[in-house]
């Protein structure tokens, strides 16, 4: 009776060893049905970089304020920034001869006898003594004299959380747009499977 | 008495590895550069008609994802909204997937079928409605 316990016993032991070192063989090999080859195309850094730029300065306005400058009653006009109105016309942020910003439209008259004929997303031109004076949505000119600017960043039409002054992202060369899509679509039909299947 | 010790260490034993085994480490994938197409009536996003994004998820041990990229608009808007959110597989197999976009809008689409295409809905801040958007996946 005692050495069919102790061969029982043994036997036991013999199992546990086995199946543990089955175990930790199982668990240190690589398993390749838990790491789909997946492709991942990390988009290299410098792809990455345009969006991270800031937005680019709007065309200069140095000619035009060079003009204006040039009239003996000319008017120091500095355009901070462009707003889509509640009624889907463009306003404009206007500083004149550095007095505080107004908020101007299409029609709306400005000191010196000059009318505002168009805004548009980068510029607003106004009309004075027959003439024509187009004015850039400009920053960095606001900032050289001295405007006061509610937004250090003033960029055209500003909606928030806009990531400004990206063209798009740009994507890696030779790829094609949706490329990744393919991959995508394996994952999930994978995934579906194991979900009807109740995994 | 020596017996019993002896099978419930080798009972301890053989459970040992089955208990290791439940403590299963994921390793998300991340899909990079997917894309849907984005058509809405939306004012001021009427224009934004390509959703660009990367999911990083483990499909394999998990249902969810998590999602970031740019909802991509007309040069002359400026660029883009950048979006991030999560997405998740139903127990139907739908595929649902909230994205916040820019500071003040909710991008939300609930039971896509498994063509990842259909019917979501724009929110603002408040959760109300700013308009349905169809996304198709390209």
């Amino acid at each position: 009776m005692i050495n069919r316990a102790r061969a029982a016993v043994v036997v036991a032991v013999t199992v546990a060893v086995a199946v543990t070192l089955w175990a930790l063989w199982w668990m240190a090999a690589p398993h390749e049905q838990e790491h789909p080859a997946v492709e991942t195309r990390a988009r290299p850094a410098a792809d990455i970089a345009p969006v991270m730029t800031p937005p680019q300065a709007a065309p200069s306005i140095a000619a035009v304020a060079d003009a204006a400058s040039a009239t003996p009653a000319s008017l120091a006009v500095v355009v901070t920034g462009v707003a889509a109105g509640s009624d889907g016309r463009n306003l404009a942020l206007v500083s004149i001869d550095r007095r505080p910003e107004l908020l101007l439209r299409v029609g709306d008259t400005m000191p010196g006898a000059a009318t505002v004929v168009h805004i548009d997303d980068t510029s607003m031109t106004y009309r004075r003594g027959g003439v024509d004076f187009r004015v850039s949505v400009q920053a960095a000119l606001a900032a050289q004299a001295g405007v006061a600017m509610n937004a250090p960043d003033v960029h055209p039409k500003t909606y928030p959380g806009f990531v400004a002054g990206a063209p798009a992202m740009a994507r890696a060369a030779g790829t094609e747009p949706g490329s990744g899509n393919d991959a995508f679509r394996q994952a999930i039909e994978k995934k579906l499977q194991a979900i009807a299947a109740g995994r | 008495m020596n017996v019993l010790k002896l099978f419930c260490a080798t009972a301890v034993l053989i459970a040992i590895p089955t208990a290791s085994m439940a403590y299963g480490v994921g390793y998300p994938d991340t899909y990079s550069d997917l894309l849907w197409r984005v058509s809405s009536n939306v004012p001021g996003l009427s224009g934004c008609t390509e959703l660009q994004v990367d999911a990083t998820g483990d499909l394999n041990k998990s249902s969810k994802l998590s999602i970031y990229g740019a909802l991509n608009c007309p040069q002359q808007q400026g660029g883009s909204y950048g979006v991030v959110g999560g997405a998740y597989f139903g127990s139907d197999g739908s595929f649902n997937m909230t994205l916040i976009v820019g500071s003040s809008t909710t991008l939300e689409c609930t039971r896509l079928s498994s063509s990842l295409s259909g019917s979501c809905v724009y929110y603002n801040t408040s959760g109300a409605t700013l308009g349905p958007a169809y996304l198709t996946f390209r």
